[in-house]
């Protein structure tokens, strides 16, 4: 995959982002762009304020200063069903899945399409519809996912996974967030994740990936950026040959 | 890529539906016992007693569906039923002869305790309303027995109300029909309605619920408001039973309601379990009651009795959740052992 068009406005911005928690300085002057159809990986040790950023972006904490924009306009303390409404989803470290429910269901989950449709809470759920969007949705997703009628409870982490990762691509029109998609994976599950994730920008979202595994990250992140006490202390083409780098800003032993 | 179903989860699968249909197996192994040790209890007329006594278990047992759906649990659906025949006989006596009426303010005497459950456990943020029905089952058992003061119950619940309890359709009691379409609207609203699958959201994964938009607080409420009206209904049947409200009309019943749930399989850790299964719960209790009464047991044996399926009920669940743990561990292994190993572990080399 080239390099994004660099002269194309980012999709997002954030610029000088601060948070402070108590005497815990989260976000210190955070500024960062995500270029439209890019995978900007967010790299960072723990505590580094990664986690604090993707909160501040999907509106869950709102920033003491600086601003986000999303194409073009601001969205910070919009709160965060105002921000998933203007297309930035996130797929959460925990997966914020329902094990007693389907697959069809968990795709739907909270935004079912009903009839009437006048009545999105109140009328009948139409499964049928949810069930053949699920079927098409899943359809390329390789994790040996055939039918959407499985409960989730019943699945692999791998497809747990796909599933949430599909979920947000099924109603993001912009951005997804994704915190360690790989991180309780095994190897087979982890590379058909990374390709569900590969994928995305030919569907029009751009993404956001956090990770500590720098082997993913080089598989599919066309940039990575370094964040160290809630700070951008570097980028970097996550190429092999830029491992050692990268590793050395995240633990601070360069720059 | 092919799909095959493992073995694995196959074999979960069928384990599961195993324990799916065990409650109706043991209604069904209550009725053979019960016919064999007496002839009466097959018997049309004791069958007939059989659907009158599980009428109301039936209907407290399908609002604590609602609460248990969503890891809740309402302990004070007993008290509900009292304060709802007395609130009934009060308006019967002062207010209006009318069988409407008295239907009407029995009802939503229910509906209010359980909107004021739902106030406190929504409005407080409690995460267990364990502690919260447990005060209201004190609560509202004392309302009761202030309403009705030294007499120890009150007429003034109209013929007609008696009527309706005790009446017969075809030979099968008519609150037991219309208990049934009660059972068969709510089926329909917890499967295909959205705000029913909400329910179940909300208690398969609580904070995803919320993240994912559900309006988890008004779920929530209208659970117990459901239970609370159910109660209600109940009430209707015993106070038109005894042509009276009382303030013991109901004691207890929280009791059957909540076995008749977990019974029918319904889980505590929220999600799971259908109105179906409530039913079925509901009719295991009533047999056990009735059964055991027809073969000349002592009454006292039918409180151990039902707590010892409700242990094996819980134990089952406990079972139940530990083969889905399992057979999700299989899938993953299964998965990580499905290519060949000779596949490059990422190294970049993709780009």
């Amino acid at each position: 995959m080239s390099g994004p068009n660099g002269g194309a406005p980012p999709v997002l911005q954030v610029r000088g982002a601060l948070k402070r928690f108590g005497a815990v300085q989260a976000l210190n002057g955070v500024s960062l762009e995500l270029r439209r159809g890019e995978i900007l990986a967010l790299l960072g040790d723990n505590g580094a304020g990664k986690s604090t950023l993707i909160r501040a972006i999907t509106g869950v904490h709102t920033l003491d200063e600086g601003e986000i924009h999303l194409d073009g306009e601001r969205i910070d303390g919009a709160g965060t069903k105002e921000i998933r409404r203007r297309g930035i989803e996130t797929v959460h470290q925990d997966l914020a899945l329902f094990d007693n429910l389907s697959a069809v269901e968990n795709l739907f989950a909270g935004r079912e399409l009903a009839t009437p449709a006048r009545l999105p809470r109140l009328g009948f759920a139409r499964k049928k519809a949810m069930t053949r969007r699920t079927r098409e949705m899943i359809g390329h997703l390789q994790v040996g996912l055939s039918d959407p009628k499985e409960l989730i409870g019943l699945m692999s982490g791998g497809q747990r996974q796909a599933i949430a990762v599909a979920r947000a691509e099924l109603f993001a029109s912009k951005v997804v967030l994704l915190d360690e998609p790989t991180a309780a994976l095994g190897i087979r599950e982890s590379r058909a994740v990374l390709s569900i994730v590969k994928s995305l920008p030919q569907r029009g979202v751009s993404v956001i990936l956090i990770s500590h595994n720098l082997d993913h990250v080089t598989e599919v992140a066309d940039r990575a950026i370094v964040l160290r006490r809630g700070a951008v202390i570097g980028e970097a083409a996550p190429t092999p040959e830029n491992h050692e780098a990268l590793v050395g800003m995240i633990v601070g032993s360069v720059a | 890529m092919p799909l095959r179903l493992s073995a694995g989860s196959s074999s979960a699968r069928l384990s599961l539906a195993l324990i799916k249909v065990g409650p109706l197996i043991v209604l069904l192994a209550l009725f053979a016992g019960f016919t064999l040790a007496s002839s009466t209890f097959i018997q049309w007329s004791n069958l007939q007693n059989l659907m009158q006594q599980a009428t109301p278990v039936a209907l407290v047992a399908l609002g604590q569906l609602f609460v248990v759906l969503t890891r809740g649990i309402d302990l004070s659906v007993g008290s509900n039923v009292s304060l709802s025949t007395v609130m009934g006989a009060t308006v019967g006596l002062h207010v209006s002869d009318s069988p409407v009426v008295v239907i009407l303010a029995i009802v939503a005497t229910g509906a209010l305790v359980g909107a004021a459950n739902a106030a406190v456990i929504v409005g407080l943020k409690i995460d267990n309303p364990f502690i919260v029905t447990l005060a209201s089952l004190s609560i509202v058992h004392g309302l009761a027995l202030l309403l009705v003061g030294s007499g120890g119950s009150l007429s003034g619940i109209p013929p007609f109300v008696q009527t309706l309890a005790v009446g017969r359709i075809a030979g099968v009691p008519t609150a037991f029909v219309l208990t049934l379409v009660i059972y068969a609207i709510a089926a329909v609203f917890l499967n295909r309605t959205v705000w029913g699958r909400s329910i179940y959201a909300i208690g398969g994964n609580p904070s995803a619920a919320e993240r994912v938009g559900i309006p988890t607080r008004a779920v929530f409420t209208s659970c117990y408001v459901l239970a609370g009206a159910s109660a209600g209904l109940a009430a209707v049947c015993i106070a038109g039973r005894f042509g009276s409200g009382f303030p013991d009309a109901g004691a207890g019943m929280e009791l059957d309601a909540i076995s008749a749930v977990v019974i029918g399989g319904a889980s505590f850790f929220g999600g799971r379990g259908t109105a179906s299964a409530a039913l079925i719960g509901a009719l295991i209790i009533g047999a056990v009651h009735n059964g055991l009464n027809i073969v000349g047991v002592d009454p006292n044996w039918q409180l151990v009795a039902i707590g010892a399926i409700l242990i094996g009920a819980l134990g089952l669940d406990r079972f139940k959740m530990r083969i889905e743990e399992r057979a999700r561990a299989v899938k993953g292994r299964e998965a990580e052992a499905g290519r060949d190993a000779a596949e490059p572990v990422a190294t970049g080399a993709g780009r």
